[in-house]
């Protein structure tokens, strides 16, 4: 009977084994078949190239003639009449003027409104063990308005323990207690934002600066960019 | 004159995605379910590789890029979880677009549904082939605690597909 019974559980524990061993293999084979189509990784090649441009230092490697040169036509094109988003807005809750529409250049300070709480007692602390940050006390909110068919490319980025990102057509930027190694330090952060069609094909892009200085968070719309097939479209509605 | 580089980051990039892109991109997907925060995922774990190679911080092996590439991808996607948590997103990217077998959709759709620190061990073990030892210094986690992940996922993997057959 024992012997029965042990012959038992190692003949079960065996099938498991088996079955473990092909729902392994099955698991391989099913992930492995996970991967970005072609134009999935353009865009991807794409928008690395094009972000980490805009933040590399190039003028120890451009000419100063080529420098002056690019200055000058990007002066040139930012002032030209229609180039300019027309109908990407955002507006940025502020204490202030309440929804206050962001204009290229301008820096505004943001509204913080309370968020996350610590309780009555106010017994957790800011930052674990690790060091992680294990509560948010407020977030900024800011508010955007495309034309109807086009969506949001979901865009996310962080600010030391910030995080900004976009939800349900807002921005929320959710900001962590201050670090006391951090005291008088300006951490700022740049969030691309892009407006893509249907087809998921970028029409347009704005780019906010987002800056945490003295506990005070700021952002400045510092340019919004529209393909040409996106005013066209534009016109045409 | 400034010299050539022979490994312009622009070559560079597309190298890095070309040998690596498909691993990331799985494991960002499985992490984030949805194609969407996938690909930013992957595109911003290329943007800090590039940064990492702007300061001029030389990886020792390519077991060693390889390891790096796949912590920071998985940062990335914890970041951005724990952002989703708070502020839900709509929709769940539709899975049935990679598999003819509706049994794959189903190993899959399981796999998804386990917790973020399952679904991680289990991929970096199966999928990509990685040992206790290796995922726990990818994940900063100790040795043991890989190994428990790996059991419980598995059991918490298993029940799943039990319910649903």
């Amino acid at each position: 009977m024992e012997g029965r019974t042990w012959n038992g559980n190692e003949t079960a524990k065996e099938e498991q084994n088996v079955s473990e061993q092909s729902a392994e293999s099955r698991l391989r084979a099913a992930a492995g078949r996970i991967a970005p189509d072609e134009a999935a990784g353009e865009r991807i090649i794409d928008g690395v190239k094009q972000r980490t441009h805009g933040r590399k230092k190039l003028a120890f490697r451009v000419p100063a003639a080529v420098a002056a040169a690019w200055l000058f036509l990007s002066l040139l094109c930012l002032t030209r009449p229609g180039l300019i988003g027309e109908d990407v807005v955002v507006y940025a809750a502020t204490e202030e003027h309440g929804w206050q529409k962001l204009v290229e250049g301008e820096r505004i300070l943001l509204k913080m409104e309370p968020f996350e709480s610590v309780g009555e007692g106010g017994d957790i602390e800011a930052f674990d063990e690790t060091g992680r940050c294990t509560y948010y006390p407020y977030i900024c909110t800011f508010r955007l308005e495309v034309p109807e068919n086009y969506l949001y490319d979901r865009q996310f980025t962080t600010l030391r323990d910030d995080y900004i990102g976009e939800s349900g057509g807002k921005i929320i930027w959710q900001v962590a207690p201050d670090r006391p190694e951090d005291a008088g330090r300006i951490m700022q952060e740049e969030l691309s934002l892009w407006i893509v069609n249907e087809n998921r094909e970028r029409m347009a892009a704005l780019k906010l600066e987002l800056t945490k200085e003295d506990g005070k968070c700021y952002a400045e719309l510092k340019r919004v960019w529209e393909s040409e097939a996106y005013k066209r479209g534009r016109h045409k509605n | 004159m400034l010299e050539k580089r022979t490994d312009s980051p622009d070559q560079s990039v597309e190298e890095v995605f070309r040998e690596y892109g498909n691993m990331l991109y799985r494991i960002a997907f499985v992490m984030m379910k949805n194609a969407f925060d996938a690909e930013d995922v992957v595109q911003d774990t290329l943007i800090k590789y590039m940064e990492r190679r702007e300061s001029r911080k030389p990886f020792e092996t390519e077991e060693h890029r390889k390891a790096w590439l796949i912590r920071v991808d998985i940062n990335l996607c914890k970041n951005r979880l724990r952002f989703y948590k708070n502020h839900p997103k709509i929709g769940m990217e539709e899975l049935s677009r990679y598999y003819e077998e509706k049994e794959d959709t189903k190993l899959m759709d399981s796999l998804l549904l386990l917790p973020s620190k399952y679904r991680e061990v289990l991929l970096l073990h199966y999928v990509e082939g990685y040992q206790g030892k290796e995922i726990a210094g990818m994940l900063k986690l100790s040795e043991s605690a890989v190994r428990k992940r790996l059991e419980r996922g598995r059991g918490k993997l298993r029940a799943l597909l039990q319910e649903t057959e």
